[in-house]
């Protein structure tokens, strides 16, 4: 019971908890909904003069890629994790707005209509990979800082699982800290890293389309 | 298997394949002062074919050392400087210089160019190397070389334990051959992306300038890693700083971290380009296209970017924690997964062709043979508890001769024979090539498989000797020969290199029926490269032209400023340089230090007071190149000369700055607030004075006459450079001086 307890509200006694959660909302949860929309939804959308302008307004790289890194180094900031720790509302808003910020982050990479799209893929590579290098910079600071965020030095402990965390797991705050700032440092970077991928992919694929057959054979031809 | 003849130039019109008059016999200064692509890459490779000699004998001077048990052959301060010379000779002086000759030969000729983009900066690269290594070398002439390893660990490597110069004269030569590493790297770039032929896009690119383009970005992001380590070895040493000692706070593990954050990538920057020669030579010798280009492209890209970030796998015997040891070791298992299915690629391409074994392949067949063993023991390493008990044993020695010598090496060679007939006009022979390979494959498995079965047997690495163990004299032994037999197949290649230049069958433009366009002018080409580049419209364009597919021009590709790609790419590695700096400056502020700290010593407001000049300088150069553009040659030299004064004045000030802390002895040897402070500020102001140098010099060009539209493109490089300087200096006075006021 405690340990389904611990699963929804893990975040209230580690850092890495909390910095998984970010991960999921603002990296994957996101890109992973803007990959499953119908292509369909999103023409009906933009059919609409005020969506479409809204849309023209956000995707620009600049204001984009501000609002999905920004997220995710504002929430991050000692004082705003403590207060979204300690104020209700604020807790209520996190989430959310990861999610929101994620989404408008994804947006040029991943639309479901390809026009909308960042061109050339290269450009998007480089916008990703920026996202990388700001996301491994935030986690080596995480990891290698010698000042613990005050919120997980000492838990609430509402649950009754400090001891459980404490002596059986054996993660120490020094420790919960460092798992948090590594899997921003790296499990994150991959993530950037598999839509990198994804976009070259995709830009492969058109260039194999659209140039003219400059091989007539069959397989194994012999030149 | 196919004997399918190979027929000179088919497929290349005459006007193309014409012998080319050669101009009369050049003389030594005309090497010494060439800027054309062609020669600086021969020199490359003259120059590290000398170094990979040196590199080699000493080599056979320690497995003559480790033949047998309780050898005195070498004295062990003997064998600790030949050890650390013939890796640092190995990795910087011949496998990275050797990947950039190819490059720098190649490059232009690949992509239907004339020259590289920036001939002189090519030429500097050159000499900046070949300085770096003569200077090495010259600490034996001084009585000790370096002898810390390669990668020179602190504390062994910092003045309390390194007495003698030899790590002075490693660090400096080390320097200078990253500066024409990474000077190499931006005109590589610059020079892919601004002078490929019309049609010629970025993803018809030949595969090897594909990789080299990505390992040029990799240099540009890790070299400068390396650059700014070694100036804080080197103020360690020189200024009795304390970045790498535990005396004083300093920390040796930050050596660590800071050497293998250059240390890793540069394994790759070792590697790329020979996946890129293995890419161009099977699918010419299978007669078919590369299976899965898209994919070879894309994962390269991939790997470039995971080497930047698995760094600590190097470290995993340091005790770093449980935490990163699984982070890491997860991450670098992942590289195997673009790397393997790069392997399946080739051997894909291979299926269903038809292959011609000539000497080029059958080296090309033996790396994906080595590199896959020694990809596979690199995969072993990942696994923490299998590293911790494998680390700085022969195993290690085992995996990286597999990745670097079975692997890049095997590929080089590969290369060679593949392209020595367009740089010589003469093929290499045949049959000394067959006995070339075979006595080097046979060599180097015999010198290096055992190993493997040592380390796991717990011999360690860098030891001048070992105990009789039983089978452990033997194993040495026929390692010991196998390196002899390697040394045999050198001389082998040597003499099919002399022959062949001599006696050897003429080339013609195209020997091999390749596909891509250095194929398309003469052996040896021209000075000017290309007579007429041909259209290109796929990836294989000479194919294309032997069948007609051509029907239309093709349409230039996206071009850019040349000046600015290389200027930005320039402040690219002065960025990752500065990160550097800032990251030890901001690491030791967090540990406790005795002394003056930026708290009790530093002036804020008189900075700020200067910080205003440098930014204000940043809006004047603004004006000036506006000034420029409305052709008003008279308010131009007004503001750059303002633009000079301001940079002076900031320069002034720090000077004042300076003068006042070491008066009140604080200094680079007084704690870590005064090395991370004078080497973050002194870098910086080294900056703002190469700037200064370059306005100075466009402002004595203005003063004498007009200038003109060319000119305002160099302006605008000198500008990009002074708004950089600029942006640097207001993160580091935010961290320094605003900091204080918290």
């Amino acid at each position: 019971m405690s340990l389904a307890r611990f699963l929804i509200s893990g975040d209230a006694y580690l850092f890495s908890f909390h910095m998984a959660k970010h991960i999921f909302l603002l990296l994957i949860a996101p890109a992973l909904l803007l990959l499953a929309m119908p292509r369909s939804w999103a023409e009906t959308a933009m059919r609409r003069p005020a969506i479409a302008a809204l849309e023209r307004w956000i995707n620009r790289p600049a204001i984009t890629w501000i609002t999905g890194v920004g997220a995710m180094i504002l929430w991050h900031f000692p004082a705003v994790l403590a207060a979204s720790m300690s104020w209700k509302p604020l807790h209520t808003v996190e989430p959310f707005s990861l999610v929101i910020c994620g989404a408008i982050y994804w947006w040029p990479i991943f639309s479901p209509l390809p026009r909308l799209r960042m061109t050339p893929v290269p450009h998007a590579a480089a916008y990703l990979f920026f996202s990388c290098a700001t996301c491994t910079a935030m986690g080596i600071v995480i990891t290698f800082s010698p000042l613990l965020y005050a919120g997980y030095a000492m838990p609430a402990d509402p649950y009754g699982m400090l001891p459980i965390i404490r002596d059986n797991w054996a993660i120490s705050p020094q420790m919960d800290q460092q798992i948090g700032g590594l899997l921003m440092w790296v499990p994150a970077c991959l993530i950037y890293l598999a839509a990198i991928m994804a976009m070259f992919a995709r830009w492969y694929a058109e260039e194999t389309t659209t140039v003219e057959p400059a091989d007539g054979d069959k397989k194994g031809c012999i030149a | 298997v196919s004997d399918i003849p190979i027929t000179p130039g088919l497929g290349v019109p005459e006007v193309m394949g014409a012998g080319y008059p050669q101009a009369e016999r050049s003389t030594w200064l005309d090497w010494v002062s060439t800027v054309d692509h062609k020669r600086i890459g021969i020199l490359y490779l003259l120059a590290t074919l000398v170094f990979f000699c040196i590199g080699g004998t000493e080599a056979i001077l320690m497995r003559i050392q480790l033949a047998w048990a309780g050898n005195t052959f070498l004295s062990p301060d003997m064998y600790d400087q030949v050890f650390t010379m013939h890796g640092t000779t190995m990795i910087f002086l011949v496998v990275v210089p050797l990947l950039l000759g190819l490059a720098n030969y190649l490059t232009p000729l690949m992509i239907g160019a004339s020259d590289m983009a920036l001939p002189r900066l090519n030429a500097f690269s050159f000499w900046a190397f070949l300085f770096g290594g003569i200077l090495l070398h010259f600490s034996f002439l001084n009585g000790h070389a370096p002898d810390a390893g390669w990668f020179s660990y602190t504390p062994l490597s910092d003045q309390g334990f390194s007495l003698r110069h030899g790590l002075d004269y490693w660090a400096l030569a080390l320097l200078g051959i990253g500066v024409g590493t990474i000077g190499t790297a931006i005109n590589l770039i610059a020079t892919i992306f601004n002078l490929r032929t019309d049609g010629l896009t970025i993803r018809r690119l030949p595969l090897f300038v594909w990789m080299v383009l990505v390992n040029s970005f990799l240099i540009i992001a890790a070299l400068p890693a390396l650059n700014a380590s070694l100036v804080m070895l080197l103020i360690d040493r020189q200024l009795n700083a304390h970045f790498f000692t535990h005396v004083g706070g300093g920390s040796p593990i930050l050596w660590q971290h800071y050497f293998w954050a250059f240390g890793h990538p540069e394994v790759y920057i070792m590697v790329l380009p020979a996946f890129g020669i293995i890419s161009e030579v099977i699918p010419v010798f299978s007669r078919k296209e590369i299976f899965g280009y898209g994919f070879v492209a894309a994962s390269t890209v991939a790997i470039g970017i995971l080497s930047l970030g698995v760094w600590a796998h190097h470290m995993f015997a340091v005790g770093l924690g449980h935490a990163w040891d699984y982070a890491f070791g997860a991450s670098s298992m992942l590289i195997a997964v673009p790397t393997g299915v790069k392997i399946f690629n080739w051997v894909a391409t291979m299926w269903g062709g038809a292959i011609r074994f000539t000497t080029s392949m059958l080296f090309a067949i033996a790396f994906l043979f080595t590199f896959t063993i020694g990809g596979l023991t690199g995969v072993t390493f990942a696994t923490v508890p299998v590293d911790w008990q494998l680390t700085d044993t022969y195993y290690v020695v085992a995996h990286m001769h597999y990745v670097l010598f079975g692997g890049t090496l095997f590929a080089v060679m590969a290369g060679l024979y593949y392209w020595f007939p367009k740089m010589s006009g003469r093929m290499l022979s045949e049959s000394y090539g067959k006995v070339h390979f075979w006595l080097m494959f046979i060599g180097f498995h015999m010198a290096f498989f055992i190993q493997h079965i040592l380390g796991l047997d717990g011999m360690p690495r860098r030891v001048y000797t070992y105990p009789a163990l039983p089978g452990w004299t033997a194993m040495n032994m026929i390692s010991s020969i196998g390196v002899l037999v390697l040394g045999i197949s050198i001389l082998v290649l040597l003499a099919n290199i002399v022959s062949s230049l001599r006696a050897g069958a003429p080339a013609g433009p195209n020997p091999w029926n390749a596909w891509t366009l250095e194929w398309a002018t003469s052996s040896p080409p021209p000075e000017h490269d290309f007579d007429a580049v041909p259209p290109v419209h796929g990836r294989r364009p000479l194919r294309d032209l032997s069948r007609s597919l051509i029907t239309h021009p093709p349409a230039p590709p996206r071009r850019f400023s040349t000046i600015k790609v290389a200027m930005a790419t320039f402040i690219a590695s002065e960025a990752v340089f500065f990160v550097f700096l800032i990251a030890a400056y901001v690491f030791f502020h967090g540990a406790t230090v005795e002394g003056p700290t930026a708290r009790n010593s530093l002036n804020p407001p008189r900075t700020l007071i200067f910080t205003i000049c440098l930014l204000a300088s940043s809006g004047t150069i603004l004006l000036a190149e506006r000034s420029l553009t409305r052709s008003r040659q008279k308010s131009f030299r007004g503001w750059l000369a303002l633009t000079i004064l301001l940079g002076a004045a900031f320069l002034a000030g720090q000077g004042w700055e300076y003068s006042d802390l070491i008066s009140k002895n604080i200094v680079p040897a007084r704690n870590l607030f005064g090395a991370s402070f004078f080497t973050l500020t002194g870098f910086h102001g080294f900056h703002v004075l190469c700037g200064l140098v370059a306005l100075a010099a466009l402002f004595g060009i203005a003063v004498r006459r007009n200038f003109g539209s060319k000119a305002s493109s160099g302006l605008g490089a000198v500008a990009m450079y002074w708004h950089f300087v600029d942006a640097v200096w207001i993160v580091i006075f935010s961290l320094v001086y605003l900091t204080v006021w918290l």
